[in-house]
């Protein structure tokens, strides 16, 4: 398999399998399979060659272990949810993460409970920024 | 200029043999119509691919039946000439009209040449401004679209391959097409495809269908033709009448090869619609490649939509047992024949003929009447 550009996204699938391999931590294609929902109707062939291209965009890595491979993830999920975010918020929020923010305040219909961690998050922030 | 001159004729002849070639068609498939193949694509694919065939190899008839005119083989009289039967009529009585007025109806084509080539009238400079702009922007078109669609092989994944068909994954596409190079076929399907394993499957069946048939090396071929008849809007109708003719055919032979549900192929074309719509707002037609289904969201999308529909009822209508009729050779040979004679019949004279001189006689004789009237 070849692979000339690398892609710092993944499509929908591949962001499936990611999930699995970051909840599993490491896993062959039929850890992955066994995981995925029920309906999803896979071949195995196209499961592996799903996980090969994870690996072409440099997103895991495999380990031969006799006559399987191990995929393991190389990206951790909190930094592609950063790349993620940063993407989203230079894309549809004009690069000002404030408008993203307040996006998802005002639309996503946050608890109390929710809000007030992010402020206690936020304050954490501020008083690390002061120290 | 003699050269340029030439060319000149031989792309008139050509947008002339298109037009009427293409007349030709529409009976032959209200012919079809009448006699119950409606729903035979195949056959109605072949036939329209015969006279196209017919119309390029139209040149080559051209040049060998001026040679063997040349050579003495034939004698002149036995032209084929259509001008020239009609002077012959026009001299037999058959026609009235005044000697001057047809004359000028016979040269017309000269004079437009004439004007063409010397810029001679602002509508001249029109027309010659009108053909090299488009012929820029539709070559300016394809070009980049080629640019994008090497770019789109050039970042997919290579998947599988039998012989020289590449089988590619992409990223950036939402639709599966088939295309080529020199030696390479390619077939690039969505990635996301191969996470539904029965779209997938009937993808691959329509794309290969399409190398089966050689719809890409068609495709290529109108593509290269589009700059010089952008215009002419028998080769527009044409062209769209290929691309829906090889869609219904594909269409129709993947179902009855593999035998795949009606209702489920109908379906994965609409999922396959769906999906790039909601990924991508750009057009998704890519020239030159044959995609499994197209999706245009630009002001002529409801042409699409329209044929999406056509495609889908036609595979609930018609006999998917559809194999291409060999009888039908006999409608196409005498079609092709009628095209090749009239590519002969449409040339223009090449030199003076006792007719021609006879008119140009009748001519001067009128004039000097009209002058000897004057002077009395």
């Amino acid at each position: 398999m070849r692979q000339k550009k690398k892609s710092d996204f993944l499509t929908e699938v591949e962001l499936e399998f990611m999930s699995v391999l970051w909840s599993l931590k490491q896993g062959t294609v039929r850890d992955v399979m066994a995981k995925l929902a029920d309906d999803r109707n896979l071949a195995y062939t196209s499961a592996a060659t799903i996980l090969r291209i994870l690996e072409q965009k440099d997103f895991v890595v495999s380990e031969k272990d006799g006559k399987t491979f191990i995929y393991r993830p190389v990206l951790a999920k909190d930094a592609y949810q950063s790349r993620s975010l940063k993407d989203l918020s230079e894309k549809l929020f004009d690069d000002t993460p404030v408008s993203l923010v307040a996006r998802l305040v005002d639309d996503y219909g946050l608890s109390e409970e929710a809000l007030g961690e992010i402020r206690a998050l936020l304050d954490r922030r501020l008083k690390n920024d002061t120290d | 200029m003699i050269q340029i001159n030439s060319i000149l004729d031989a792309y008139i002849d050509a947008n002339l043999l298109l037009i009427f070639a293409f007349s030709m068609w529409i009976v032959v498939r209200f012919l079809v119509a009448k006699l119950g193949m409606s729903h035979a694509y195949t056959t109605q694919l072949k036939l329209l691919n015969g006279v196209f065939l017919a119309v390029a190899l139209s040149p080559f008839f051209v040049f060998g039946f001026g040679q063997i005119l040349q050579s003495g083989v034939v004698s002149n009289e036995f032209s084929l000439n259509l001008s020239d039967f009609v002077l012959a009529q026009y001299l037999n009585g058959s026609i009235e009209m005044k000697p001057t007025q047809f004359e000028n109806i016979l040269g017309m084509r000269d004079a437009f040449t004439d004007n063409l080539l010397g810029l001679k009238t602002t509508t001249s400079i029109v027309i010659a401004a009108f053909l090299a702009s488009g012929f820029a922007a539709v070559v300016t078109r394809t070009t980049l679209s080629v640019i994008r669609l090497r770019r789109i092989i050039r970042n997919s994944f290579a998947w599988r391959r039998f012989g020289n068909i590449h089988l590619l994954l992409s990223d950036t596409t939402h639709v599966p097409f088939s295309t080529r190079s020199l030696r390479k076929h390619f077939i690039v399907i969505p990635s996301g495809m191969l996470a539904q394993n029965d779209d997938l499957r009937m993808a691959l069946g329509h794309e290969f269908q399409h190398l089966r048939q050689g719809d890409i090396e068609w495709e290529i071929t109108l593509e290269m033709l589009k700059p010089l008849f952008f215009w002419n809007p028998a080769f527009l109708f044409w062209k769209r009448q290929v691309e829906h003719l090889r869609e219904l055919t594909c269409d129709q032979q993947v179902l009855s090869r593999k035998g795949y549900d009606v209702q489920a192929y109908c379906e994965c074309l609409l999922r396959v619609c769906h999906n790039s719509l909601r990924k991508t707002n750009r057009l998704q037609i890519i020239v030159p490649s044959v995609a499994f289904v197209q999706v245009d969201r630009s002001l002529f999308g409801s042409q699409s939509v329209r044929f999406l529909r056509h495609r889908m009822t036609s595979l609930f209508d018609a006999d998917l047992g559809d194999r291409y009729n060999k009888s039908f050779r006999l409608l196409l040979v005498p079609l092709m024949g009628i095209i090749i004679l009239t590519s002969l019949a449409i040339q223009k004279p090449n030199d003076w003929s006792q007719d021609r001189i006879m008119l140009s006689t009748i001519i001067n004789l009128e004039r000097l009447d009209v002058r000897n009237s004057l002077g009395q």
